[in-house]
């Protein structure tokens, strides 16, 4: 299932996408990390920041915002 | 702990009281499960719940010939939890579980402990009073609710526990008032050298203080709106500072849920901030 974008070269399709993932540990409970074909961290800055105050996250009948 | 994703099936249902206690067959929660852990369940049909719904894990005992059923106490308040407790015997329920980085710690040595729950909260501490009975640590109970239909369990909790005080919001039941105002009592006579709580955000400040106050440690289960309960999302922060006095953000589901009283940022938590 490899593929091959931008000259770079995935086990799978299949990326983990920013801030989904958590820290990558807490995924490898459900699958194997291997079959992701990369994962992609959260915005990272090189001083530590806060972060956003208050839920961040909210369902939605259109889904998750 | 490790969680599994399993499709589990409603074995029975109850209602007592204000909660539905809703028993699961979910091969492989129960067996690994430690007091202070909770489960993660899809909710609803046709995709509109996208949030999975976060619950204790109350009990977990053989039943109707499976080997470790899975009970959790269902308030019904919100689309989700009303659907869960409307599921019947034999449906289909994802869940996830057993979850939490962090249940509760349980003492290395023998001391006398008080265990505090507020409403449906306290559903994990039934487990936790056994576990620590098996340990030779005294255990003391304090349960509070607004009234008697939000009591859990109190017949169960008499048996396990050393001494009990009911206290609701009615006078219904036990004394009438707040946890916060039997504490100072409770820990003064069970001389608990650690206090384990389960209950609203403000509930579990009022512990961490008063255990601070009589020099307990204190283990809070921390409750957050929940997105996905294996800390995957980052959606649940919890303000904490460590013994350096540095803030930090800590995710509740895998830094918890269970946490020291004395490192939660409680101003912060309160006024929802997440760092």
């Amino acid at each position: 299932m490899s593929v091959t974008v931008a000259g770079l070269t995935l086990a799978s399709p299949v990326l983990v996408a920013s801030g989904c993932g958590g820290t990558g540990r807490e995924l490898s409970a459900y699958a194997p990390l291997r079959t992701y074909g990369a994962f992609v961290t959260r915005s990272i800055s090189r001083d530590a920041r806060p972060g956003a105050d208050g839920p961040t996250i909210a369902e939605t009948p259109a889904g998750l915002v | 702990m490790s969680p599994v994703h399993v499709t589990a099936e409603v074995l029975a249902s109850k209602r007592i009281g204000a909660f539905q206690h809703v028993t699961l067959v979910a091969p492989g929660v129960g067996e690994r499960f430690r007091p202070g852990a909770f489960v993660a369940v899809s909710v609803g049909t046709g995709g509109y719940h996208l949030a999975r719904r976060a619950f204790w894990i109350h009990q977990v005992r053989p039943l109707g010939g499976y080997a470790a059923t899975v009970t959790l106490v269902v308030e019904p308040r919100g689309e989700g939890t009303r659907w869960l407790a409307t599921r019947q015997r034999g449906d289909r329920v994802e869940v996830t579980g057993p979850l939490g980085g962090r249940p509760f710690a349980l003492p290395k040595e023998p001391v006398p402990t008080l265990l505090v729950g507020e409403g449906y909260a306290a559903a994990p501490l039934f487990a936790l009073a056994e576990r620590l009975r098996e340990r030779d640590c005294p255990v003391n109970l304090v349960l509070g609710a607004p009234d008697e239909a939000h009591l859990l369990s109190a017949l169960e909790a008499r048996r396990t526990a050393r001494a009990v005080t009911i206290v609701t919001g009615d006078g219904s039941v036990g004394a009438r008032g707040s946890i916060s105002e039997v504490l100072p009592e409770a820990l003064r006579r069970s001389g608990a050298a650690v206090v384990y709580a389960a209950g609203p955000a403000a509930t579990l400040h009022a512990v961490a203080l008063a255990a601070e106050e009589h020099g307990a440690w204190s283990q809070v289960a921390l409750e957050q709106r929940t997105t996905c309960g294996t800390g995957l999302c980052l959606g649940g922060p919890v303000p904490v500072g460590g013994e350096d006095g540095v803030a930090r953000t800590a995710r509740a589901c895998t830094d918890g849920p269970v946490v020291r009283g004395d490192r939660v940022r409680w101003d912060d938590l309160a006024r929802g901030a997440g760092a």
